[in-house]
C-alpha cells in the first residue's frame, strides 16, 4: 500500500460520509426509489404492490463496504403496500421491510463519467429480508357483505312468528299465552318503504358489533302487550390468523346480544332475554364468515420477487465530477475508484504516468468528512517553487539587508529530526550585510508544518507554520528566527484546485482543517456538510457544490 | 571554552581603525570556533571577549550602536512613530512615544483586548506577527512592530543568559552555524 499509489491525488470518503450522501439522496427524491406493480399474483389472489423507502430520519439507509474491492451492501428499510384487488373491501395491507442489497461501485461510460452504485445479480437469498407489520385492518366494509349474505340466506332471521308463547299479563298477574312476531330489517338503502338495514361497527381487531334494526310485537287473545321498533346489537368475536380473517358467528351466545326497544314498557325486562336467545340461536347456527387473505409466506415471496426485480434497475450516482473548467483544476473525471479495508472509498485521480508502481492506497481518511492526499511528486513541485522564489531574494531584517542564498525544503516522516509529527524540513543559508564588519552567513534549519485553506474558487492552499523556528528564549529576538520564519510563512502555495461547479440534487460545503505531512506526500483533511437542494431553497445558499447524487431508481 | 582568548593572543582594539585592521583575524577566530560564533547572536560583546578581543568602552558603545540600530532600522522606527502618532490622533488615544511602561501594558489591551491575556508569550508573539492578526488589529500589530524595533536588531542579552547559551543549557533550535566571509 502507499499514500497515493500511482496517482497525483487520492480523494478518500469514509463510510460515514458515503452514508451521509446516501441519506441526502433518499431525502432529496422521495419517489425515485419507489416502484409499483399491478396484477401481481399472491396466494391465489391478485394484488397491486407498491414499495417506497421509509423516512430517512427514522429508518436511515446504510451502506457497508465488504471485503471485495468495490463491493458494498446497502441496507434499506422500505414500506410495502399490498392491495389485494380481488378482495375489494380489504384495506391495503402495509408491511415494513428491511433488506440488504449487495452492490458494486462502477464507473459508468458517460462523459464526464460518474461513479454509480449498482446492484447486479441480486438473489432472494442474499436479501436477508425481514418483514414486519402486515396487520389486516378490520373494517365494516370487509365484514358487512358476509352479514348481509347471512341475512339473505336465512329468511327466518328476517321474520319469525312464535305462537303459544307463555306470557304473564302484568295488569292482572295472570299467566297467558301470546303470539310473538320478530322482524329484522335489512332493506336496500333508498328502496321504497325502507325500514332499516343491518350495519357493522368494528370494536377492535378481535370484535365487531352487528347492529340489526327491527320490530317486536307481542299479542294476546284480546290484548297487544308490546308493539315497538327495536335495535338488536350482537357482539361477534373475530379471529385473525395467517391467511384468514374469521368472523366467529358460531361463538355468539345470548349474552352477546343486547336489545333496545324504541318504546319502553313494563314488559321490556321479560321480552329482552327472549329476544336475545332467539337472535343468538339464529346467528350461531350460521357458519363462520371466513375471509381468505395472503399468508405472510406468500407476501414475503412476493416482496422478494419484487426487490430482486427492482434491484436490477436500481442505481445511485455517488460521484459526479464535472470536466475541469480550466487547466489548473484537479481533473476529478480521471478518477479510478477503489474501496480499502472496508473503511473508505478511494478515488484515485490523475495518473502520474511515470514509473511509480500502482498499488492500493493507504487508508488516510478520518472517520468523517473527506481527505485528499497529494503525492510527494506534486508537493515537490510546490516546494521547488517556494525554494526558487526565495533563493537569492534580499530582505530587510531589522535594519540589515539579508540575502537568502539557499533554501532547501524536504518532506519528512514523523520521528525524523526529533519531531513527533511529519513536517517539512527547512534547511538554508542567509547572508546578512553588517556595517563595519564581515558579512556573516547564517545556516539555519528547522521543522515547518502546513496549515491548509480552501479558497472560494476551490483552490486548496497550504501555508507554512514555522512555529518551532525559535530560540529557547521566547521573549526576545537576537537575529530574530521569526524573521526567517516569516520568509517561509510569507506566502501560501496552491497544491490543487477542486472544481466547484458540481451539479446534482445535493451540494456539499467543504472545509479544511488539518494537514498531515510525510515523505509520501501530504494529506489535507476536511469536513463537509451535505445540503440538499430542498434545504438550499429553504435557507441560505451555500457556495461549494462538490458532487452529487440522484437516485435514479428504476421503474 | 576554557581559553578566554579564543585560542589566540588577546587582540586589543582601541580605535575604529584597529577594529578594521583586526576584522579578518577576529572573524577567523569565530570561524574556527562555531560554538563561540553562535554566541554572537546572544551577546556580541561577550562573544568578542571570549574570542580574546579586548575593546575599549568607546568601541563597545560603537559596536552596540551599529549592531543594534543600523541606519535602516532607525529610519523604520521613525516611520513607525510617525504612523503611530497619526493613528493615536485619529483614534483619540493619549500616549507619547516612546511608550511608557504603563502605556505598553495598557494600549495593546485597549486596541486588541485579548493580546495580553495569552499566557504563552511565544504563542502571543507568533499571533501578533500573523497576517490574520495584522489585518484584524492593525494598530496593535503596528505597536508590536514598533516595540520590537525599539529593542534593536540585536539584543544584547545579560551575562546569565549568555552563560546559559554558552553552557548549552539554552540553545537556538534553528541556528546551525555562523560563518564570516574573510
Amino acid at each position: 500500500m502507499s499514500l497515493t499509489s500511482c496517482y497525483r491525488y487520492v480523494l478518500e470518503l469514509p463510510l460515514a460520509t458515503l452514508n451521509d450522501f446516501l441519506r441526502a439522496a433518499f431525502s432529496e427524491s422521495d419517489g425515485a426509489a419507489s416502484q409499483q406493480w399491478s396484477g401481481v399474483p399472491v396466494g391465489g389472489h391478485l394484488a397491486d404492490v407498491s414499495v417506497r423507502p421509509e423516512d430517512v430520519v427514522t429508518h436511515p439507509p446504510s451502506l457497508a463496504l465488504t471485503p471485495v474491492d468495490l463491493a458494498a451492501t446497502l441496507h434499506l428499510a422500505m414500506r410495502v403496500e399490498v392491495e389485494v384487488t380481488d378482495i375489494p373491501d380489504l384495506d391495503v395491507i402495509v408491511y415494513g421491510i428491511t433488506f440488504d442489497l449487495p452492490g458494486t461501485f462502477q464507473k459508468d461510460a458517460s462523459v464526464p463519467p460518474k461513479l454509480m452504485l449498482r446492484f447486479p445479480g441480486v438473489t432472494a437469498a442474499a436479501l436477508n429480508l425481514v418483514v414486519s407489520g402486515g396487520a389486516i385492518t378490520l373494517t365494516p366494509e370487509l365484514v358487512e357483505p358476509a352479514i348481509h349474505a347471512m341475512y339473505d340466506a336465512d329468511p327466518a332471521l328476517g321474520h319469525t312468528v312464535r305462537t303459544g308463547q307463555p306470557w304473564v299479563d302484568l295488569d292482572t298477574g295472570s299467566p297467558t299465552t301470546v303470539m310473538v312476531t320478530i322482524d329484522i330489517y335489512d332493506d336496500e338503502p333508498g328502496s321504497p318503504g325502507f325500514r332499516g338495514a343491518i350495519s357493522v361497527t368494528v370494536d377492535s381487531a378481535t370484535q365487531i358489533t352487528v347492529h340489526m334494526p327491527g320490530h317486536f310485537k307481542v299479542q294476546g287473545v284480546s290484548k297487544t302487550y308490546m308493539n315497538t321498533d327495536m335495535t338488536v346489537d350482537v357482539k361477534v368475536p373475530v379471529q385473525q390468523s395467517d391467511g384468514e380473517i374469521r368472523v366467529r358467528l358460531s361463538a355468539v351466545t345470548a349474552s352477546d346480544v343486547s336489545v333496545t326497544f324504541a318504546t319502553p314498557s313494563a314488559y321490556d325486562a321479560a321480552a329482552a332475554p327472549v329476544m336475545a336467545s332467539e337472535v343468538a340461536a339464529r346467528i350461531s347456527a350460521r357458519p363462520d364468515v371466513v375471509q381468505a387473505i395472503p399468508t405472510s409466506a406468500e407476501v414475503k415471496a412476493l416482496i422478494e420477487d419484487r426487490i430482486v426485480a427492482m434491484a436490477g434497475t436500481l442505481e445511485f450516482p455517488l460521484f459526479t465530477p464535472p470536466a475541469p473548467a480550466s487547466g489548473d483544476q484537479i481533473d476529478l473525471t480521471t478518477f479510478v475508484p477503489a474501496t480499502v479495508a472496508q473503511q473508505v472509498l478511494a478515488l484515485q485521480i490523475e495518473p502520474l504516468g511515470d514509473t511509480t508502481p500502482c498499488d492500493t492506497p493507504d487508508v488516510f481518511a478520518r472517520t468523517t468528512g473527506f481527505s485528499i492526499a497529494v503525492a510527494a511528486v506534486k508537493v515537490r513541485q510546490v516546494l521547488d517553487g517556494l525554494e526558487s522564489d526565495n533563493e537569492g531574494s534580499v530582505r530587510e531584517m531589522q535594519g540589515h539587508d539579508v540575502t537568502l542564498s539557499r533554501l532547501d525544503l524536504s518532506l519528512a516522516d514523523p520521528g525524523e529530526h526529533g519531531q513527533p509529527g511529519g513536517h517539512v524540513w527547512v534547511d538554508g543559508t542567509a547572508t546578512a550585510s553588517v556595517d563595519c564588519w564581515a558579512d556573516p552567513e547564517v545556516d539555519f534549519s528547522g521543522p515547518v508544518t502546513l496549515v491548509p485553506a480552501l479558497d472560494p474558487d476551490g483552490t486548496i492552499t497550504v501555508t507554512a507554520d514555522a512555529g518551532t523556528f525559535t530560540a529557547d528564549d521566547p521573549c526576545c529576538a537576537d537575529v530574530d528566527p521569526q524573521d526567517i520564519a516569516d520568509v517561509i510563512e510569507g506566502d501560501s502555495r496552491a497544491v490543487g484546485r477542486m472544481p466547484t461547479d458540481f451539479s446534482g440534487v445535493g451540494q456539499l460545503t467543504l472545509t479544511v482543517d488539518a494537514c498531515d505531512i510525510s515523505r509520501a506526500g501530504i494529506v489535507i483533511h476536511g469536513g463537509l456538510a451535505v445540503v440538499t437542494n430542498r434545504q438550499l431553497h429553504a435557507g441560505a445558499a451555500r457556495r461549494r457544490a462538490y458532487w452529487f447524487t440522484e437516485p435514479a431508481a428504476g421503474g | 571554552m576554557k581559553d578566554d582568548t579564543g585560542g589566540g593572543d588577546p587582540i586589543r582594539v582601541e580605535t575604529h581603525r584597529d577594529l578594521r585592521r583586526h576584522i579578518r583575524t577576529i572573524c577567523r577566530r569565530f570561524n574556527g570556533q562555531p560554538e563561540l560564533a553562535r554566541l554572537l547572536l546572544v551577546n556580541p560583546l561577550f562573544a568578542l571577549e571570549d574570542a580574546g578581543v579586548v575593546l575599549t568602552p568607546e568601541l563597545k558603545a560603537h559596536v552596540v550602536d551599529r549592531l543594534r540600530f543600523p541606519p535602516k532600522l532607525v529610519e523604520r522606527i521613525a516611520r513607525l512613530e510617525h504612523e503611530l502618532r497619526a493613528q493615536f490622533i485619529a483614534l483619540g488615544i493619549e500616549a507619547d512615544l516612546p511608550l511608557s511602561a504603563e502605556a505598553r501594558r495598557r494600549l495593546p489591551r485597549e486596541v486588541a483586548g485579548v493580546l495580553e491575556e495569552d499566557p504563552d508569550p511565544r504563542a502571543r508573539r507568533r499571533r501578533v506577527r500573523s497576517r490574520v492578526f495584522r489585518e484584524q488589529y492593525p494598530l496593535a500589530a503596528l505597536l508590536a512592530e514598533y516595540d520590537r524595533a525599539r529593542q534593536g536588531a540585536l539584543i544584547f542579552h545579560p551575562r546569565h543568559v549568555y552563560d546559559a547559551y554558552r553552557s548549552g543549557e539554552r540553545r537556538h533550535h534553528w541556528l546551525q552555524s555562523i560563518r564570516f566571509r574573510v
